[in-house]
């Protein structure tokens, strides 16, 4: 019996990796086979009631997977110690956020970050990426992200999304901008405006987050911007939404 | 590695200590890749040694289908093969021109994935107080029928570039084998139809064929003027047409109709169902349902009538789904297995306790528990079933 209970958690597991055009998925929540119609008799498509009466593998298999995110990867080989950006490059990217809340601290902050924005604009070497993302009520998600360059904006994007939380949607903004801002010539500054400090942070979080696989690409891409040339540097700033 | 050698005499164990050097498999590689690009498949990749073995049990050995032809092709030919099939798949898969209710023949989709399917549709069309009807039908001699021309069809819908269409041309012309009975060997004979049953691009190469089919029978079925809501199941050649109604009198018809439109459209594309293998089983709700038979004299074959028990792919399936008959059949296989182990060993002594550990980790445990998760699961009633395994025991 011990030995069924162990084969039949493995075989649930296999279904975590099956292709999307597959049979069984098709009898599966919605939630796992996206590209995909659900059979008329799929999970999703039975009564509370009729689910409850239920008994089947495949029952078993949806309640264990539901919690189960594909969008994590803590065996990437860019997570493990020693060769994450932070081990190797701390001192070329860095945040700034007010220390405290008070609207005085605000205030000096973004006199910092105005000055710290005019210079960007004014050096060749350096450029603004500015980027925004939040979801309405409506569930729909919105990325919008600018790059900066002698006061022009030279790249946009607004884009919206469905099914993806805030914080994903900021660390978006900053992926799909600050890629194409270090592929840009002869730019070894960058400053970041971010509404979220904690999207920025999350680049070099090591922990085993869900945002990891959006993380990977960027991640590759700041290691490799700062082993281009020891000029290249990253720079963070909070900027509040509601600021003017 | 143990498989039997080709017309060239190279085994697989020269094939693995040649290609374990860097330099070797460059070679391979670009030679590979050169077929592709001209659009060859060599002369000698195509000969092949077919060995007549007869079929154990059969009552009259007078017709062909009673023995078992064995091809046996050049390795180093399969090996260029399997490399361009896993390639193929994974193009095919990948573009989803493949139906997702095809499982035969393709990796990540085994038989127990189509008893899982089978078993959850009847139990969810339980819920929704309807019954399932099932019909399962054979494709009479698949592999050597396989139409040239509507493989190149498929080939095509499938959207390889013109080098492996011209490949696949150069590979399908100009095959020739002798055969082999005992000490006598024929003379080379032209094989121009159908694919090379030994060959790794078979299976492929099958389910790209049967995914236009399947296409095809999906459009007319719901081109009609009412659409049919008829299921289809395929694992290579057996293939199932799912109905599930809460009268029998409709899904007959369903299923008639489906059975139908499936058999011009085989026919169609050169294959032709053995009408005679068919077979019709119904999953009711009722205690006492009706059984009803189909009558399919009008496509040509006889009236079938459902068996207390349908064998399909391994598994034993009867009206309530719970797998006694399954259970039995496998415990008793295995008994039969373990009874064989014992005249194992040399005649002062046995197998040592670990030989006899390994011999039943890997003869008999696969076929205990062959198709387990069909019955096996959260609230399934399993005492009966786990008291025929613990017998076995």
């Amino acid at each position: 019996m011990l030995h069924l209970h162990k084969l039949n958690g493995r075989h649930h597991l296999r279904y975590a990796s099956i292709p999307f055009l597959h049979a069984i998925n098709s009898l599966f929540d919605s939630q796992h086979a996206k590209n995909q119609l659900p059979h008329r008799v799929a999970t999703s498509k039975l009564t509370a009631k009729q689910q409850a009466k239920l008994k089947s593998l495949i029952k078993d298999v949806n309640e264990r997977l539901n919690s189960v995110r594909q969008c994590f990867n803590s065996l990437h080989p860019l997570f493990s110690s020693g060769s994450r950006v932070v081990n190797h490059f701390s001192s070329r990217i860095s945040f700034y956020s007010p220390p405290f809340s008070s609207d005085e601290d605000l205030y000096q902050h973004l006199q910092s970050l105005n000055h710290a924005f005019r210079d960007s604009q004014v050096s060749s070497n350096s450029t603004a990426v500015i980027t925004d993302g939040g979801v309405k009520k409506s569930q729909v998600a919105t990325v919008v992200a600018h790059i900066w360059s002698d006061n022009m904006v030279i790249k946009k994007l607004q884009v919206n999304s469905i099914n993806i939380t805030a914080l994903e949607a900021k660390l978006m903004a900053i992926c799909t901008r600050l890629i194409p801002a270090m592929e840009i010539e002869n730019v070894h500054n960058i400053i970041v405006i971010t509404d979220s400090i904690a999207a920025g942070r999350k680049i070099l979080e090591s922990k085993v987050n869900p945002l990891q696989n959006i993380v990977i690409s960027l991640t590759s891409a700041i290691k490799f911007f700062f082993r281009k040339d020891s000029r290249n540097k990253i720079h963070f700033w909070y900027c509040p939404s509601k600021a003017e | 590695m143990s498989s039997a050698l080709g017309p060239n005499h190279i085994s697989w164990r020269h094939l693995k200590t040649l290609f374990s050097s860097d330099l070797c498999l460059e070679k391979i590689v670009n030679v590979t890749n050169a077929y592709i690009n001209l659009e060859v498949w060599p002369f000698h990749f195509k000969t092949a040694n077919t060995v007549i073995i007869p079929k154990p049990n059969k009552e009259s050995y007078s017709t062909p289908k009673s023995f078992h032809p064995i091809v046996l092709l050049n390795t180093t030919g399969k090996l260029i093969e399997k490399v361009i099939s896993n390639h193929l798949q994974f193009h095919i898969v990948d573009n989803g021109f493949l139906n997702p209710n095809q499982l035969g023949s393709i990796r990540q989709r085994s038989t127990t994935d189509a008893g899982i399917y089978l078993t959850y549709l009847i139990r969810a069309g339980w819920l929704k107080q309807c019954h399932t009807s099932i019909i399962a039908f054979d494709i009479a001699q698949f592999f050597p029928s396989l139409n040239h021309s509507f493989l190149f069809t498929c080939l095509k819908k499938a959207g390889l570039n013109t080098n492996v269409m011209g490949f696949f041309d150069s590979y399908h012309t100009g095959h020739s084998t002798s055969y082999s009975w005992n000490q006598f060997s024929s003379p080379y004979f032209n094989i121009n139809v159908g694919v090379g049953q030994d060959s790794a691009l078979s299976p492929i190469l099958f389910a790209i064929y049967l995914a236009l089919i399947i296409k095809t029978f999906k459009k007319r079925i719901k081109n009609l003027k009412e659409s049919i809501p008829t299921d289809i199941l395929s694992f290579v050649d057996n293939s199932l047409l799912i109905s599930q109604e809460k009268s029998y009198a409709l899904s007959s018809s369903f299923l008639l109709c489906s059975y139908n439109i499936m058999s011009k459209i085989l026919l169609d594309s050169g294959l032709i169902i053995e009408h005679s293998k068919t077979e019709l089983f119904h999953f009711p709700r009722a205690r006492h349902p009706p059984n009803p038979s189909i009558d399919l004299l009008s496509v040509g074959g006889p009236v079938i009538f459902p068996k207390p028990i349908w064998q399909y792919l391994g598994f034993f399936f009867d009206h309530k789904l719970n797998f006694h008959y399954h259970m039995h059949y496998y415990a008793t296989k295995c008994l039969f297995t373990l009874s064989t182990i014992k005249m194992l060993g040399n005649s002062s002594r046995g197998l040592l306790p670990i030989q006899k550990q390994l011999l039943y980790r890997t003869c008999v445990l696969p076929i205990a528990l062959y198709g387990f998760q069909l019955w096996f699961f959260k609230g399934a009633p399993t005492i009966r079933n786990m008291t025929e395994l613990k017998k076995m025991q």
